[in-house]
């Protein structure tokens, strides 16, 4: 029997998902008007590896994480998370999962949301509340734990779902477009918890429809279309055949980027964008007094 | 699980929907129940207003807590599937346990609100004295005196209960219009050859009669009889059916409240796990719909009976404000309830197989 640790993190084989059609699980009973978004996905994670699922939308991102989560069952295939199913108590307590849209009750203050998110985790009474205010703090909403849910903008609702997807110190994350509404501050604060996630040997399946997004953290990644995955592998090695580039310069002078259009020109290519480097915001927040 | 059971009471029982239920409490306890209540009071008594008092507030909560916690029990589901199962789906906690905590939750929310209805009816009846409680209602054909004087009727299978300190029949004939408008007649109960007790009454109209019932000291055993004999000629005297009824000395009026908590307990757990279930399968507002459907027969007619929770609702109330204290659920009701909950939470653990909208 292998060990944990040398068990993949994920393991997808022919994984189909349908749904039924307009006129509901009657007609999908007969097999009639079912509308299939995963056709037979083959894929495998190992742990301490990070995954970046990239597609257009409604390319079936979603469902697959849900799938992972254990949220929806599949028609068909082969799905093993960290060995098990992920319907199962064992595989739940070692899977941490944020939804794209963060539906945590709005009713509960952030403190006692993340206490009963603790609670259902298993964590025991005596830890909780330490936890939910260290993790509170660590995604900046300390001064917030007071406050209903039901008031926080978009932002601060990601923020909190990445405290609970990871204070109970998952095995795998599964992150549903973590990046949408957060801002600047934010997007290096997640950079920094994945980083951490690896370091102890964590898995990360990360979604979005931005490459910019997974490109850099990624170690590999998924390009998922019609529900299919059309093409996996690094980042760099996926992309090495494209012919449009992104170049960030530090310290990039006028004179330095009138000479590279210039020699850009020369050689038949062209800079078809000219912008700010994709970290400037969190540069000027700070400089502003912004913390994080 | 008690987290999650505290965040199924929060929603069952919103801090908004909790004042309101507390403010149409308060109304109901304050309000002046009619020219009913006055005319009760002006033939019977203070003990008549208390019970009419006690009547509309109980009647007012079963209107309003029965709807109510059977639309939230049926959302629940829905709920979870539309937006809470993000966050509860992937946890530990399996889906049974989820369940049974929120069951949980939302019993004390019912408890919670049943406890505010309890308040103000016993804040509108204000007093709570010795009262009577029903023990039986006798099963019989409808019977009637129509001849002149000596004339009588007999209703010779009223039961072998052991009569206990306090206990008497109420018989509630009515008086139909003949040769004038009233009916001298001698109510008399009998065991063999012992008379337990008599009333001379002279009726009209629709009366009540109660006969004080001899301790059991002078019981000598054996089946109890009612004889109904005509003392003068006057008008036709009927005993439509279910219009006698045993009763036994009860320490206090506020037991009436206690009987319609517990009945009204029975019922909103019953038909919350019922609803709860029906979620697992369909649109919540439609299971609400159904599961008020399933249970109108029952609430409307007393449809089966003693074993459905909330079969007897009707006939308690009409107790109540007749100032007699309605029996405890009984055993049957019990099991009744405990089988609606066990099917309803099935219901609602296989109707959640798969978290997801679509199993």
């Amino acid at each position: 029997m292998p060990d944990a640790a040398s068990t993949p993190a994920v393991r997808l084989a022919g994984l189909r998902k349908a749904f039924p059609g307009p006129f509901g699980p009657l007609t999908s009973f007969v097999g009639a008007a079912r509308r299939e978004v995963l056709h037979g996905i083959d894929l495998e994670l190992a742990r301490g590896r990070m995954l970046g699922l990239v597609g257009p939308n409604g390319s079936g991102k979603t469902t697959l994480l849900r799938l992972l989560a254990g949220l929806e069952r599949p028609s068909a295939g082969e799905l093993v998370v960290l060995g098990g199913t992920p319907d199962s108590g064992e595989v739940r307590r070692r899977v941490g999962f944020l939804s794209e849209d963060s539906p945590f009750p709005p009713e509960l203050r952030a403190g006692a949301a993340l206490e009963l998110l603790a609670a259902l985790q298993g964590i025991s009474r005596g830890e909780r509340r330490g936890l939910a205010a260290t993790w509170l703090e660590r995604v900046g909403l300390a001064a917030e734990a007071r406050r209903p849910l039901g008031r926080f903008s978009k932002g601060m609702l990601r923020r909190f779902g990445l405290a609970q997807a990871l204070l109970h110190e998952p095995e795998l994350v599964l992150l549903d477009e973590p990046t949408a509404g957060l801002d600047a501050v934010g997007v290096g604060l997640l950079g920094t918890l994945l980083d951490e996630v690896r370091a102890r040997g964590g898995a990360v399946v990360l979604s979005s429809h931005l490459l910019s997004d997974v490109f850099d953290p990624a170690d590999e990644l998924a390009v998922l279309i019609d529900g299919s995955v059309r093409a996996r592998g690094a980042p760099a090695e996926l992309v090495s055949g494209l012919r449009r580039v992104r170049l960030e310069l530090e310290d990039a002078s006028p004179e330095l980027l009138a000479r590279i259009d210039e020699l850009a020109r020369a050689s038949g290519a062209e800079v078809a964008h000219r912008g700010p480097g994709s970290n400037v915001l969190l540069e000027l927040y700070r400089r502003f007094g912004a913390g994080g | 699980m008690i987290p999650l059971a505290s965040l199924a009471l929060r929603r069952t029982l919103p801090p908004g929907l909790l004042v309101v239920f507390a403010l149409l409490a308060l109304a109901a306890a304050l309000r002046d129940w009619g020219a009913s209540a006055e005319v009760l009071a002006a033939l019977g008594g203070d003990a008549s207003t208390r019970a009419a008092s006690r009547q509309g507030v109980w009647l007012l909560a079963a209107a309003l807590l029965v709807p109510a916690l059977a639309a939230r029990a049926a959302a629940t589901i829905p709920r979870w599937r539309r937006a809470d199962a993000a966050w509860l789906a992937p946890r530990r906690t399996g889906r049974v346990a989820c369940l049974a905590a929120t069951f949980a939750g939302s019993s004390v929310g019912a408890v919670l609100a049943l406890l505010l209805f309890f308040a103000a009816a016993e804040l509108a009846a204000g007093e709570s004295d010795a009262a009577r409680r029903f023990v039986r209602g006798v099963e019989h054909p409808p019977l009637h005196v129509l001849d002149g004087p000596g004339a009588y009727c007999e209703l010779d299978h009223l039961g072998a209960d052991e009569l206990a300190a306090g206990a008497s029949l109420l018989v509630r004939p009515t008086v139909a219009p003949g040769r004038g408008p009233t009916a001298d007649v001698l109510l008399q109960v009998r065991r063999g050859d012992a008379v337990l007790g008599e009333v001379a009454a002279l009726l009209t109209g629709r009366a009540s009669v109660e006969i004080p019932l001899a301790p059991p000291a002078a019981d000598a055993g054996g089946a109890l009889q009612l004889v109904v004999r005509r003392n003068a000629p006057g008008a036709p005297v009927l005993l439509p059916d279910h219009s006698v009824w045993l009763l036994a000395a009860a320490s206090a009026e506020r037991d009436g409240s206690a009987a319609l908590f517990a009945e009204l307990l029975l019922l909103l757990l019953a038909l919350g796990a019922v609803a709860l279930g029906l979620g697992a399968w369909m649109r919540g507002a439609v299971a609400t719909l159904l599961a008020l459907a399933l249970w109108t027969p029952t609430l409307a007619w007393g449809a089966a009976g003693t074993w459905a929770p909330g079969g007897r609702l009707a006939r308690d109330l009409t107790l109540l404000g007749d100032g007699i204290v309605p029996p405890a659920p009984q055993p049957a009701a019990l099991a009744g309830a405990a089988l609606a909950l066990g099917a309803g939470l099935a219901l609602a653990a296989l109707g959640l197989r798969s978290w997801g909208r679509t199993p």
